[in-house]
């Protein structure tokens, strides 16, 4: 893969994690959290997803993008009120954003959303224009004469651009007696002061990440329109001494004079690919020598009252509010013309302009501070991207496996040991159960470094609920449990698309229309519950619905008459119930988008099984459905019960280990059909005998019985020889090489290089179960 | 234990265009051939782990440096009972589609390069219901069987159901 594509497939992968932050957040705030952080979180993944966007010219993403972090940004600003925010308008943006990605990424053509669009835009309308006015009252009914000045505002900024032409004015009236003599510094130098347009001074400080970001300053530079630029500085005081210097961090800074007809908002667009917002800043130097040659240009530039911190002004978002701020900087404190005496004669202040000035300048405060928090937020983040590293998972797999010959071998050494003289072997033993502990812990470092919480696939969930809720017409509130059960990464990706089907089937078939459920006297709303949790060493995944449940009727006839069912079969309820997992059966009554094409839930059943999990569902006529899903933790390492039966050695997850005693000491009986049983605690416990259920070869004297638990909570009893140990065991995939082996998951190798079967306490029984039916056919047979 | 293969072949500057490299073996006095391309290694024997409700050519499954195949009993694919596995018999190990597999044989003979003319399609036995032989081939002295592996090894996994190709 070219470099190019690489760093392409990387930022689409970033752009997931980026949505799934943006949507988790959005999601936070509707449900109606006022963290300022979620906010903020939720802007910085959006900026993200627009600057990668920009960079790999993914133009309909950055546009869509853009627009949406303008919206966000004035939540960020405080500008709307984060409890008045249309946040169902933004979380659907986050889809269409999601869209436009995977639109980028597959190379398709992007959708556009013009209604999104307008909706976004919108926001920024209606709530920029009334604090705005209600900020400056007084500027705007002081000014005697307000000159047309709003030519070089967008529409969008219509309002504000009103205000910046009338405090010009006005304070360009009332300095313009005293200020006269003052020059602007870069009129000193700019050859053509006939040009028309307005003096801007860019301070272009980029962030020591620069180059990392692949930006390079010359990039920056050429998106300035050339004709405009009166002289480029680069400003290197920022460059440390060369021992502590970092060949790849960016310590230039640029001061670019210019001469121009562009507004600050369009300035602020030539960045947005390039800069974050508080990379620069924009100053406009003066009033335009061509819109109001009358009005004594120079005059803003005089300093009322010394800046009390020019920094903060300076570090200003990318939006329409870089125009309030802008005026705020000249009229209040802080131009750099303050600090040059030489530009700046005339010393005096002028108190007119307090006037003005004074009504604006709580705002500037309240601003700084504002734009203060999320600039330290920002290096917070990027803190925390230091000490993450993306690493690719082939490498993690190899390390995982090298790991695992590490723990074959080392109980290979245990074996050897045990045949040394006492005197070597008391040593060699210590050693050895250091290197076990040590092998251990590294297994377990690395086994984490692929632990994921299951929230990397809930998160994709509330979108797929939204959409249809909406194309099905019916009320869904969505309930997640568990998102933090860890799991290893290899079952987090296997996890999404029975999940997604699991919930699609509980909307689609599970839930009644909103009408259906008041008629049932259930709430209108319907509720699906996604539950995770960890239970026999498995990661156990419930979909619940409190809908109508299955239609067994519909289900069985449908069965018979695609002859999946006898017509003479008696099934039981449960069973009938199971048939939704068979091929080819829906029971929807329409076939639908959604689901009902009768593929969704036996591919699910085949999938989750060839992963070694299992899918079962429990329902409830009119009371509705539990899917559960249930998936071994990692398919890497597991800790079992080494057990014998017969000549053969298997393994026990120990995770569904419950007890073990002696069967002596249990009563067994048998019930009429010949299944036998034990008492244990009180309950009736049936009995395996592992000789019988796996045809060891060998003679068995079973007299250890395993009390182990089933996923569905059930407890058996597992009658074996012996208990041999009890060890980690790495998993190895008899699919890879043979095929699925009934009653057992995987294998492993044991101390002595021999394969032991691992197995599979669920599979084993529904093998006995099979095998005992098979014993009665004979017997009939025979009969 | 690596067996140490016969080359009368291999000095033959370059073998001729349209020829097959075969690897032969022997079970019993019946001598069977592969293409060498889909032999890995060849090894002794050694003891393997049986499969529940396996069919009856599978002997097991062992461990090959940390990667776990199953063993096939040829003698028992081709109906002559079951081997009574010794030190001095061989697994070989061969590449079959995706997988990788262990051939149980009594011994490795040579290593032959035949024209691809001189293979004959396998004759229409019905006793071979699995299709277990690909083609023959005429040597000095014996007749050998070219084996389709992926029949020998398909009635080993999961799906037990005899499928008799094409007959």
């Amino acid at each position: 893969m070219d470099p190019l594509a690489e760093l392409k497939q990387t930022f689409f992968q970033e752009c997931e994690e980026l949505l799934g932050a943006l949507e988790l957040k959005l999601q936070a705030l509707e449900e109606g959290s006022v963290d300022p952080e979620d906010v903020n979180a939720a802007f910085r993944a959006i900026h993200s997803i627009k600057g990668g966007a920009g960079a790999f010219g993914c133009t309909e993403l950055v546009g869509f993008a853009h627009v949406f972090e303008a919206a966000l940004d004035h939540l960020r600003s405080g500008r709307v009120a984060i409890e008045d925010a249309p946040f169902s308008l933004f979380l659907r943006c986050s889809d269409a954003v999601a869209d436009l990605v995977s639109a980028a990424r597959n190379d398709e053509p992007a959708t556009e959303r013009p209604d999104l669009l307008a909706a976004l835009a919108q926001v920024g309308q209606d709530r920029v224009s009334a604090p705005a006015a209600a900020a400056a009252p007084a500027p705007v009914a002081a000014a005697p004469a307000a000159p047309a000045k709003s030519d070089d505002a967008p529409p969008g900024i219509a309002a504000l651009g009103n205000l910046l032409a009338m405090v010009e004015a006005k304070a360009g009236a009332a300095d313009a007696p005293s200020t006269a003599a003052a020059n602007d510094g870069w009129d000193d130098e700019a050859p053509a002061p006939a040009k028309p347009g307005r003096d801007v001074t860019l301070r272009i400080r980029p962030e020591s990440d620069l180059f990392r970001r692949v930006i390079e300053p010359r990039v920056v530079l050429a998106s300035l329109p050339a004709d405009d630029i009166v002289s480029i500085m680069c400003d290197l005081s920022r460059v440390p001494p060369l021992e502590s210097l970092d060949v790849t961090d960016c310590w230039m800074g640029f001061d670019v004079a210019l001469r121009t007809e562009m507004s600050v908002e369009e300035l602020h667009g030539l960045f947005d690919f390039t800069l974050a917002a508080e990379e620069f800043t924009i100053e406009q130097g003066d009033a335009a020598v061509a819109a109001a040659p009358a009005a004594a240009a120079q005059a803003p530039v005089s300093a009322p009252q010394p800046a009390p911190e020019p920094a903060s002004t300076s570090e200003v978002p990318s939006t329409v509010a870089a125009d309030l701020s802008a005026i705020l900087a000249k009229l209040g404190p802080a131009t750099e013309a303050a600090a040059q005496p030489d530009i700046q004669p005339a010393p005096a202040p002028v108190t007119p302009v307090h006037a003005a000035a004074v009504p604006a300048a709580e705002p500037a405060a309240a601003r700084a501070a504002a734009v203060r928090a999320p600039a330290n937020d920002q290096a917070a983040a990027r803190q925390r991207q230091a000490v993450s590293v993306r690493v690719d998972l082939d490498r993690i797999d190899k390390l995982m496996n090298l790991v695992g010959e590490i723990v074959i071998t080392q109980s290979m050494l245990v074996e050897c040991v045990r045949s040394l003289p006492y005197d070597v072997y008391a040593k060699t033993a210590e050693g050895i159960l250091t290197l076990s502990r040590q092998t251990r812990e590294l297994q377990d470092h690395v086994m984490a470094v692929r632990a994921q919480p299951v929230k990397a696939v809930f998160q994709r969930m509330p979108r797929l609920v939204r959409e249809l809720a909406q194309t099905l017409g019916k009320e869904v509130r969505l309930v997640l449990e568990g998102e933090n059960t860890e799991v290893d990464k290899t079952i987090i990706e296997e996890l999404a698309d029975p999940l997604t089907h699991m919930i699609r089937n509980s909307m689609d078939h599970g839930l009644e229309t909103p009408d259906e459920r008041v008629e049932a006297g259930k709430p209108r709303e319907g509720v699906i519950k996604l539950v995770a949790e960890h239970r026999a060493g498995r990661i156990v995944i419930s979909v619940t619905d409190d809908g109508r449940g299955i239609n067994r009727d519909r289900l069985l006839m449908k069965a018979r008459s695609r002859g999946l069912v006898g017509a003479d079969e008696r099934l039981q309820p449960e069973e009938i119930d199971q048939l939704i997992f068979a091929a080819g059966l829906s029971t929807a009554e329409v076939i639908s988008d959604v689901s009902g094409r009768g593929v969704g839930m036996d591919v699910v059943r085949r999938n989750v099984e060839s992963l070694g999990g299992r899918i079962s569902v429990d329902s409830e006529p009119g009371r509705g459905c539990k899917f559960t899903l249930a998936l071994p933790l990692t398919l890497a390492v597991l800790e079992g019960m080494v057990i014998r039966c017969g000549d053969d050695r298997y393994v026990i997850p120990i995770a569904s280990v419950i007890e073990t005693q002696h069967l002596a000491s249990t009563p067994i009986e048998r019930l009429p059909f010949g299944q036998e049983v034990l008492r244990w605690r009180g309950e009736v416990t049936p009995l395996y005998r592992l000789g019988d259920v796996m045809g060891s070869m060998g003679t068995t004297n079973e007299n250890i019985v395993i009390i182990a638990e089933t996923e569905r909570g059930n407890n058996v009893g597992i009658a074996v020889d012996e208990i041999v140990g009890q060890q980690q065991v790495v998993v190895k995939s008899l699919e890879a090489n043979y095929g699925a082996v009934n009653g057992a998951s995987a294998a492993t190798i044991l101390g002595d290089g021999l394969v032991a079967l691992i197995l599979d306490i669920d599979s084993m029984l529904r093998l006995a179960a099979h095998s005992e039916r098979n014993t009665q056919s004979d017997l009939k047979m025979a009969g | 234990m690596t067996l140490q293969l016969g080359e009368k072949h291999f000095s033959s500057a370059q073998p001729e265009a349209a020829a097959r490299r075969i690897v032969t073996f022997k079970v019993g006095d019946r001598t069977f051939g592969i293409d060498v391309g889909m032999v890995r290694e060849i090894k002794g024997w050694q003891a393997t782990t049986p499969l529940p409700h396996a069919s009856a050519h599978v002997r097991g499954v062992l461990n090959l440096r940390g990667v776990i195949l199953a063993v096939y009993d040829l003698r028992t694919a081709i109906g002559m009972g079951v081997t009574d596995a010794t030190a001095t018999h061989v697994i070989v190990v061969v590449d079959v589609e995706d997988k990788t597999a262990g051939l149980l044989v009594d011994s490795v003979s040579d290593i032959v390069d035949v024209p691809v003319s001189a293979v004959r399609p396998a004759p229409d036995l019905e006793r071979d219901e699995h299709g277990l032989i690909e083609g023959l081939v005429l040597l000095d002295t014996d007749i050998v069987a070219l084996l389709d592996l992926a029949a020998v090894i398909r009635d080993g996994g999961e799906i037990q159901v005899k499928t008799s190709r094409a007959a």
